[in-house]
Formats: C-alpha cells, sequence, structure tokens
C-alpha cells in the first residue's frame, strides 16, 4: 500500500540577522540552512494494516504524512502509495485516500455538517443511493444525528472530530491517514473515534496511518508502531516490544515535609537500579525501569524511612521515550 | 476540467449568499461606487482638456466602459488569486485544498468566487453604450460576439498575471508583496496606450500587456481600426499569459512547504 525508500525533504531555512543592519544586509546576501526534515526513511505499509507513527513534535511525523498525501513533494527518494506517485498523480490519487488533521479542519466552516458531507459525496461521485447508506452507518456508529444540522463553527471539538472522520471516509478510501485524530478530546470521546476506526478497518480493510501523542491509541488500534526521531525511523516493529523496552518507565515526583539530600536517596536504594534527583530541597523525583524495580518497593521505602507529604507515580511518556532512544540510554 | 464541480461549487455559493443578501447588496454597491469615482476622475480631466493624445473624452469613456467589463469578470472569477498567498500558502490552507480529487487551483478559485463585482460590468457595457451612442456608432451582428471573446481573452490576461503572482508566494517568506504594486499597474489598461512614451507603452503591450485588458480591444468597439490587429491578438495573447501563469504556478508547487504541524 506505502512504499517508501530513501524518502527525504530538505527545507532551506533563510536565516535572519538580528537589527535593523542586519536586515539591510538580508537584501543581498542571504545566510540558509538546509535541514533535513526526513532523511532518507525507508516504510512499507501492507494493505489493511494499522500502523501508529509517533515521534516528539517536529521529528518529522507531520512533514512524511505530507509526503505520503501528495502534498508535499519529496527532495528525493522513491515513493509509490497505493500504486501511485501521489504528488504527480493527484487527483486520482486522491479519489482513494482519506486524511484528517487534527489541527485543522476539512470542512466548510459555515454549512451545517450534513451540506459540508453532501457536497463532499458529490466531489467524490459517489451515488445517491450508496452515500445516504454510509451516511447513515457513521451517523449511527459516531452518534452524530444531534448535531447534523448544526454549522461545522459551532461544534464542539470532539463532535467536530467525528464530522472529520467522516469526511475522509465516506468515499470509502483504500487508505487514510490520521494526523492527531484525537488531540484534545476527553477519554470518552477518544474511546468512541477508536472504536469506530477498528471496526471501519475490519469490515473495509482500509489501510490507516495513524500519528498521535497518545500512546493509548496505539495500544488501542495499531499493531505495528513506527518511531521517528531526527527525520529517521528509529523503530518499526510490535507495540509489545516497543513497551517491554520502554514503556516500562516510571517517575516517582515526592514532596518531603523536611529538606532531604540526594546522597541519602541514593544510600537508601543503593541495592536497587533507580535515579534520583533533588529539583528543590524537600522535593526528589526517581526514574527507572518497571521491570527492574516495582514501584511498589520504592513507594514503601520512601513511606518507611522519609516524611512524605505527597507521591506523584507517572509512566513514561513518548517524548521521553524518543529521547532515550536517541540517546543511546535505552537499545531496541 | 470538471464541469460538474463548478457547478456543485456555485449552487453552495449562492447557498450561502442567499442567507447573507443584505451584504450582497452592500458589496455590490461599494463596488460600482470604486467605479464611478474612477470614471469621475477621467470626467473631470476633460473639463480641463478637450482631449489627450488624439482621444476624446468620450472615446475614453468607451474604453473605460470595455474594461470594466473583464476588470469585474476577474474580480468575480479570479479573486482568489488575492488571497492564495496569506491564507493558502502562508496559513496552508493549501493543504486541505491538495487532498480533494480536484485541481487545487481550479478549487480555489471555485471558493472564492465572488458575484458583487458584476455590478461592475453592467456598468461597464452601459458605458460603452452611451459612448458609442455620442460617437453615433450603430451595432453590427457580429460585435456582440467578439465582444465575449475579446472580454474572455482581456479576463485571462488578467487572471494569468495574478495567478502568476500569487505563486511567488511559494518562494517568498511570510506576508505581503507585490501584488499591490501591480495592482496599481492594472488601472494604466484603462487609458489609451498612445498617451504613454516609447517604453511604457512596449511592456503594457508585450511585457506586462495591461493594454489588451482594456485599451486595444475597447478601442476596437470605438471604430478604430487602426488597433484592431491588437485587439484580435487579445485572445492568443490571453492564453498564453494565462498559460505561462499556470505552469508558474505548477511549478511553485513542487516548492509548496506547508506550515509547522
Amino acid at each position: 500500500m506505502i512504499e517508501a525508500l530513501g524518502l527525504t525533504k530538505e527545507f532551506r531555512l533563510f536565516q535572519r540577522r538580528e537589527g535593523v543592519m542586519g536586515a539591510v544586509r538580508d537584501l543581498w546576501d542571504r545566510d540558509y540552512q538546509t535541514v533535513k526534515a526526513v532523511d532518507q526513511i525507508d516504510l512499507k505499509v501492507n494493505r489493511g494494516e494499522m500502523v501508529g507513527y509517533i515521534g516528539a513534535n517536529g521529528a518529522g511525523k507531520s512533514t512524511t504524512i505530507k509526503m505520503l498525501s501528495g502534498i508535499l513533494v519529496p527532495s528525493s527518494g522513491h515513493l509509490v502509495v497505493n500504486g501511485f506517485v501521489p504528488h504527480k498523480e493527484r487527483v486520482e490519487f486522491c479519489r482513494r485516500i482519506g486524511v484528517v488533521f487534527g489541527q485543522r479542519s476539512q470542512l466548510w466552516w459555515d454549512l451545517a455538517v450534513s451540506e459540508s458531507f453532501r457536497l463532499l459525496s458529490r466531489v467524490y461521485r459517489i451515488p445517491e443511493s450508496v452515500y445516504r447508506q454510509r451516511l447513515d452507518r457513521f451517523v449511527e456508529l459516531l452518534e452524530m444525528a444531534d448535531f447534523l444540522h448544526i454549522p461545522v463553527r459551532k461544534l464542539s471539538l470532539g463532535q467536530r472530530m467525528r464530522c472529520e472522520l467522516t469526511a475522509a471516509l465516506l468515499h470509502h478510501p483504500d487508505l487514510v491517514f490520521l494526523d492527531e485524530p484525537t488531540i484534545g478530546l476527553d477519554v470518552l470521546a477518544k474511546d468512541r473515534i477508536r472504536r469506530f476506526l477498528s471496526e471501519i478497518n475490519q469490515e473495509l480493510g482500509t489501510t490507516v496511518l495513524l500519528t498521535t501523542h497518545d500512546l493509548s491509541d496505539i495500544e488501542a488500534l495499531c499493531s505495528r508502531v513506527v518511531m521517528i526521531d531526527k527525520g529517521k525511523i528509529v523503530y518499526d516493529g510490535s507495540l509489545g516490544k516497543l513497551q517491554d523496552s520502554f514503556g516500562q518507565g516510571r517517575t516517582i515526583k515526592v514532596d518531603f515535609s523536611a529538606p532531604v539530600n540526594l546522597a541519602e536517596l541514593h544510600a537508601s536504594f543503593g541495592h536497587l537500579p533507580v535515579r534520583w534527583e533533588t529539583p528543590e530541597s524537600r522535593r526528589a523525583i526517581a526514574t527507572f525501569s518497571a521491570k527492574e524495580v516495582a514501584p511498589a518497593e520504592v513507594m514503601k521505602i520512601l513511606i518507611d524511612q522519609y516524611p512524605v507529604l505527597d507521591i506523584a507515580i507517572d509512566a513514561t511518556k513518548i517524548e521521553e521515550i524518543v529521547k532515550e532512544i536517541y540517546q543511546g540510554s535505552v537499545m531496541v | 476540467m470538471d464541469r460538474e464541480i463548478v457547478w456543485i461549487y456555485l449552487q453552495q455559493y449562492v447557498k450561502t449568499k442567499l442567507a447573507y443578501r443584505a451584504d450582497f447588496i452592500i458589496e455590490s454597491t461599494a463596488d460600482l461606487l470604486y467605479q464611478a469615482v474612477s470614471l469621475a476622475f477621467v470626467l473631470i480631466v476633460f473639463t480641463q482638456v478637450p482631449d489627450i493624445a488624439g482621444w476624446t473624452r468620450d472615446e475614453i469613456i468607451g474604453i473605460v466602459g470595455y474594461f470594466m467589463v473583464p476588470f469585474a469578470l476577474f474580480n468575480c472569477l479570479f479573486r482568489g488569486s488575492w488571497y492564495i498567498r496569506d491564507q493558502y500558502i502562508v496559513e496552508g490552507q493549501l493543504d486541505r485544498v491538495l487532498i480533494r480529487p480536484v485541481n487545487p487551483l481550479l478549487q480555489i478559485y471555485l471558493e472564492m468566487i465572488e458575484l458583487e463585482p458584476l455590478s461592475g460590468a453592467v456598468f461597464g457595457i452601459a458605458l460603452m453604450g452611451y459612448a458609442r451612442s455620442r460617437l453615433g456608432i450603430d451595432l453590427i451582428w457580429w460585435e456582440p460576439f467578439v465582444f465575449v471573446i475579446l472580454v474572455a481573452g482581456s479576463v485571462l490576461v488578467y487572471g494569468g498575471i495574478f495567478t502568476a503572482l500569487a505563486a511567488t508566494g511559494f518562494w517568498a517568506e511570510g506576508r505581503s508583496g507585490v501584488s499591490p504594486l501591480i495592482y496599481n499597474l492594472t488601472g494604466y489598461g484603462r487609458y489609451p496606450v498612445s498617451i504613454y512614451k516609447g517604453a511604457v507603452r512596449w511592456v503594457l503591450t508585450w511585457v506586462i500587456p495591461f493594454a489588451f485588458v482594456g485599451f486595444y480591444p475597447g478601442a476596437l468597439f470605438l471604430r478604430h481600426d487602426e488597433l484592431a490587429l491588437y485587439a484580435g491578438l487579445t485572445p492568443i495573447v490571453g492564453l498564453i499569459i494565462f498559460g505561462l501563469g499556470y505552469r508558474y504556478w505548477i511549478y511553485g508547487l513542487s516548492r509548496y512547504r506547508g506550515t509547522g504541524s
């Protein structure tokens, strides 16, 4: 479905000089810097797969998606998506794909939701009876009946996102790109969208490439995860393995009623692989892997030996995982 | 081209417009006023002089009248060209356009269509009628047909130039650019180029051919047959300019970089 080899996108950034004199100099002597947003990536996605594409902000996720969907022209590399070179055969290519950008609406702002859908059904040349049938199904699955006649601009974020998904899937594309489809949504709304996506994938065999900041999206939907950092793919494999390797990271933040010192903490936990930091005299942060140390054990020692006021425990976020991989502190 | 798509977008436009009828009337009136002011300027000049480079007041009115027709159609059909740089390229709305199965430029122009400027075309035709009756010119049967073809050519000249200008947004950083400068130049097309010195005249004919938007074709309908050859070139110049502008747009599109996220 997707076949990318050595896919690269470079941007030339214009470095502005400071001050008025700098601005004047910029007129004739421009300073450019070339940045590789996506650097020689190889990616193969099969028909019907649901792939989570993750990475920190600015890692190159969006740039990749935009190349795959034909919006950006690659600087170099080989790319075939659904049998097309996306940017070259754009109109035909677009007929068979769907795209959702969480941050930007695909719908007509001033039109009622149902009008937007009707317009799209005609743009994609969906026969009337088929369109009716599909829309009814989507309305039912995503529970949209209540706001079909409201202009898009008046919808809540969660409602809008359901409409965006419908808009991207009404023409039953072979492949959908979803860029942050659950951003800013509450747990309930996220869950509804996830169930909808997995149902569509099962029923129609739609290939899905999904970027997200929320690992639980991927847990719910994707068997495969691709991670990008600084324009390069740093992980491509199953979610299970990724979680075993990095998802076990925990941080515990402790507030004490009296000042503690770092040496003392390290001494108390000397027998365990726990790393301590003390950003303030009465606060300490521990990082460790849940595979090596049971979080309960750490908490027990703390409560037994220290004047603890408050404890907060967190699982490692994607950003931190990516950072760890990149710094080489965790091996894949 | 996709005729059905054009129809779909137009229907949608009319629907939205009907919801804001008051705006429609206000904007049409404003447009008309703008045209009236530029005409008034011409009339004031002629209270001081009998002719400009051999062109009388009525002839100038006739040419200004012709100019108003393609100008109005341009503002109606190609209004999007004013917004391509800021809204579509810099703000990244082009992302949305590029993932739909319709020619991107056609989508933008259709989305941005505005019917209010058409009042200017009606006004322009009325002015031509007035000028021609003052000059004692009768209607010949082929004139309406030639008029349509020449107007189409003139609109394409504008459309091509402004499409190319919009496409410069693919190279530039940030907003604003040369468009205001060129917009000021558009006014030159509505006066006889013979009043300009050699170089300016040459530029307006062969480089930025605004003379084909007003003067040359307009003169044909005032029976200035010595300019008929130029007038006849209008559709060809229009096709060439629009073709070049479109090619430049396509070239620019390959350099589109989108926005951050």
